[in-house]
């Protein structure tokens, strides 16, 4: 049967992206960033996942606002690269893994999540940052994943505690699963930024640590907050941390934490926490 | 009635927040931005790009914008309240024309715009 076995809350700031395309992990500016993602790659090498549950938002990349799904999944054997404005990226195609997308969709449509099915999807930042940051790809990536696509852009959104109920309905759906699986699941985004308006770059680090406690120790103190104080607390964009309550529903109470870090040195708190199921 | 997610007495960091009515207002010129992600509609708007913004029905404020370069597309003053566009003419947009010839990087402070000074 399926099981979750980890999962990882992390940023996926597009400027990591580009810092990585053109080999600038080991600069003073990104190389505290790049370094913290070191052992985490290390970690997943012994955990050996099958699946990756990528819990992501796209930017304008794939989807529109002519139709912009609040939950979107892909079903589908392999995720085109998307061209964000300057060309593709260098890297591989991902991976799916058709048969267990498939069962993903049908467990949490019969939950009563009403999902959007992809059966064709291509990744931009919010999927492949956190993917590279994580996973080998040379030559090719070393794990399967599904994209979760969240709206986190243009409200109305879901409330932080239904994206928290969502990861719960993603953890039934993998233990369902009739095959042995390995399942880890990234929420990904934030930490605080706000991108509008006067207050461009504004962070708050001390906001950022206290989520950083409360998604490893608390997280259902974080359900209970309203869009208006999560976007006080971390900024208008900073409300996709709500992504990372995905993550920690399809976790479970006994998870320990393995990795946390956090750097904030540009316009976005750049966080980062593992987690992982006890065997 | 469902719990309020939101206060809009209480503005997010002095600035607007992205919601259908802003989204509307903006629909055009986020069409626009979005199909840059095409290479073919690159050249197109490199090629002609007058005609490009006619074909995706900006309003005459909407291209006086993006001639401007204002990556951020600031809101237009209207009726007591501004405009705010785009807030995906936020990164994505921005990102996308900043690709383009003719468009100058604007980093620091270039992205940073202060609604006050455009009312």
């Amino acid at each position: 049967m399926g099981r979750i076995i980890a999962g990882i809350g992390t940023s996926h700031v597009p400027s990591i992206g580009a810092a990585y395309d053109r080999g600038k992990q080991a600069t003073p500016a990104w190389r505290p960033l790049f370094d913290a993602y070191v052992p985490v790659r290390e970690w997943l090498e012994e955990l050996k996942p099958d699946v990756a549950i990528m819990v992501y938002n796209d930017h304008g990349a794939d989807f529109f606002f002519d139709k912009y799904p609040t939950f979107a999944v892909g079903a589908s054997d392999r995720y085109d690269i998307a061209d964000e404005g300057f060309g593709v990226r260098p890297l591989p195609p991902i991976d799916g893994h058709l048969e267990f997308s498939q069962h993903l969709c049908e467990s949490l449509v019969y939950d009563e999540f009403d999902l959007t099915v992809c059966q064709e999807m291509r990744v931009e930042h919010g999927f492949l940052v956190p993917m590279h940051l994580c996973f080998d790809h040379t030559p090719g990536w070393n794990v399967a994943a599904v994209p979760l696509a969240v709206n986190v852009l243009q409200h109305p959104l879901p409330t932080a505690r239904r994206c928290y109920r969502l990861g719960q309905a993603i953890r039934r759906a993998v233990e369902s699963y009739p095959a042995d699986l390995r399942v880890v699941v990234l929420g990904t985004g934030g930490m605080s930024h706000q991108l509008t308006g006067p207050h461009f770059g504004k962070m708050d680090k001390d906001w950022d640590q206290d989520f950083l406690d409360q998604i490893e120790h608390d997280p259902d103190s974080l359900c209970e907050l309203t869009h208006q104080t999560l976007m006080e607390r971390y900024g208008a964009e900073g409300i996709e941390l709500i992504m990372w309550l995905v993550m920690r529903g399809a976790l479970s109470g006994r998870a320990r934490r393995v990795h946390r870090h956090y750097y904030a040195p540009m316009t976005t708190g750049m966080g980062l926490i593992t987690l992982e199921e006890p065997v | 009635m469902a719990l309020p997610q939101r206060d809009r007495t209480r503005p997010i960091a002095d600035s607007h927040v992205f919601d259908l009515r802003l989204s509307w207002k903006g629909y055009r010129i986020n069409k626009l931005c979005n199909s840059l992600s095409e290479a073919a509609n690159r050249d197109a708007y490199r090629a002609d790009e007058e005609a490009y913004m006619t074909r995706f029905g900006l309003s005459d404020d909407q291209k006086a914008l993006v001639r401007r370069r204002q990556h951020l597309f600031p809101a237009q003053a209207g009726r007591g309240h501004r405009q705010r566009p785009l807030r995906h003419g936020r990164a994505d947009a921005r990102r996308k024309l900043r690709g383009l010839p003719g468009h100058p990087q604007r980093q620091g402070s270039g992205l940073t715009w202060d609604a006050s000074s455009q009312a």
